[in-house]
């Protein structure tokens, strides 16, 4: 349940350049971190919510993605979704010299995390 | 008494089928009444033997023949023989085989016929057609020249006319006034956007026509202009290719010029399909896109979602949305001025 997510986050985060981290899970509750005063809670779960839309709808277009990543000029948010309809977005600064080798294995540890 | 001069026709029978050579040179000989100079051969050999010789007004193939077919016979001339004009005439018609001789270059395309009679209507439409000759000029070849530069000999000397387009998958025609470009169409594009897409080709065929005036004349403004912005736009494309953020390795652009599918080591990806438009959505350059109306509905949809996004948040101005999906990656980039969509196949380890 929400205790290895709980878990999961803990363990990894927070993350150098990382400002947001947010997980909705298949109930449509959301488990969200905020690690820079860019971000409110309400900010970066609407936004979830748009990108787990956004990322449906690309079904319509023959599109079936296990990961996206939207760059923005200041911000890239990276989502990985889970079969159950779970999904989680790192909200990372994008700045020259913020890099995080680790972000793409524990975007990939989330879509493998038993049952949320 | 007045003289009249005939011009004799030279046609030219390639058919395996020696009785039916036979047959028609008798047959036609007679209906043509002295018009006609009828020259056969059993196979490609034979023909290509007598072009080198003679010049003939018209060639008619048959299809089914063993070694080089008609077909191939058909797109071999294309190459060798440019300009020369050709039938099709063939025991064995379909719609398919119809479609790819027309699409091959063939003038006509005619069933033999299973009654006596019907052999005057396939030598009226070969009369016809033997007689139907361009207007005076050169015929020849011209071997690595770029249709900007065949336009600009065109418009340079405020020529009038219709050069046609043929690639393996795009067919398209350039109409020219008086040293303008005054339309372009190519499938079911049209206008500037259709001149652009062909200008953008890396190699095909074309023919020069006389000019016809086209249906509605799509474009305006200085053909100097038109081939600049051209130019810019093709460059555009190839250098976001040739980027680090297009790709990975050179395998990339090889395959974008063009050749087959490759068979790429564990770790490589090779570009399957390419959608460049403006910012107001026209399509500019288009390669291998099996829906394109799906690419631009679906660049239109990112650009109103990253929209919504930016309201959302401090996160500034959208580039682009990278999706990873189990057979490759997908690159959606949206800026003001250019909308592109490029699909990847193969394996890879990051998105963004």
């Amino acid at each position: 349940m929400k205790d290895t997510l709980q878990e999961f986050l803990d363990r990894n985060l927070p993350l150098p350049g990382l400002a947001a981290c947010s997980v909705r899970l298949a109930d449509r509750t959301f488990v969200s971190r905020c690690y820079s005063d860019w971000f409110t809670s309400a900010q970066v779960e609407q936004a979830l919510s748009r990108l787990a839309l956004a990322a449906d709808s690309l079904g319509y277009h023959g599109i079936q993605p296990s990961r996206l990543g939207w760059v923005f000029e200041h911000s890239r948010i990276h989502l990985a979704l889970r079969r159950d309809g779970a999904c989680l977005a790192f909200f990372v600064e994008n700045r020259p010299g913020v890099t995080n080798p680790k972000l793409e294995g524990l975007l990939e540890e989330f879509t493998r995390l038993p049952a949320l | 008494m007045s003289a009249e001069i005939i011009k004799r026709k030279a046609l030219l029978f390639v058919d395996d089928d020696v009785g039916f050579l036979t047959s028609i040179q008798g047959l036609f000989s007679e209906m043509a009444r002295g018009r006609w100079d009828i020259f056969t051969a059993e196979n490609h050999a034979q023909g290509l033997a007598l072009l080198a010789k003679l010049r003939v007004d018209l060639v008619v193939l048959d299809i089914g023949m063993p070694g080089m077919d008609g077909i191939q016979f058909l797109q071999l001339l294309g190459r060798t023989h440019p300009g020369q004009q050709v039938a099709m005439l063939t025991g064995e018609a379909t719609e398919e085989r119809r479609k790819t001789c027309l699409e091959s270059g063939a003038a006509l395309f005619l069933e033999k016929p299973v009654v006596p009679d019907g052999f005057a209507g396939i030598f009226a439409a070969l009369d016809a057609l033997a007689g139907a000759q361009p207007q005076g000029g050169f015929r020849g070849m011209m071997r690595r020249v770029g249709l900007q530069e065949v336009l600009q000999l065109e418009c340079l000397g405020r020529k009038s006319s219709v050069l046609e387009i043929f690639t393996g998958k795009v067919r398209g025609r350039i109409s020219i006034c008086d040293g303008a470009i005054v339309h372009a169409e190519s499938g079911t594009l049209q206008g500037e956007v259709a001149l652009y897409g062909m200008l953008a080709l890396r190699g095909g065929e074309f023919n020069l026509l006389p000019y016809n005036e086209p249906p509605r004349r799509t474009i305006e403004g200085q053909w100097e202009s038109l081939l600049m912005e051209a130019a810019r736009l093709t460059d555009e494309g190839q250098s976001f290719l040739e980027s680090d953020e297009a790709g990975p390795d050179a395998t990339e652009q090889g395959q974008f010029a063009g050749s087959d599918a490759l068979d790429l080591p564990p770790g490589q990806m090779r570009i399957e399909e390419i959608v460049l438009c403006s910012g107001a959505g026209e399509v500019l350059y288009e390669w291998e896109s099996k829906s394109l109306e799906l690419r631009l509905r679906l660049l239109e949809q990112i650009e109103q979602q990253a929209t919504q996004l930016s309201s959302l948040a401090p996160v500034g101005r959208f580039d682009r949305l990278e999706i990873l999906t189990a057979e490759g990656r997908i690159v959606c980039q949206v800026q003001p001025d250019r909308r592109l969509f490029v699909r990847r196949a193969g394996t890879t380890a990051t998105v963004a």
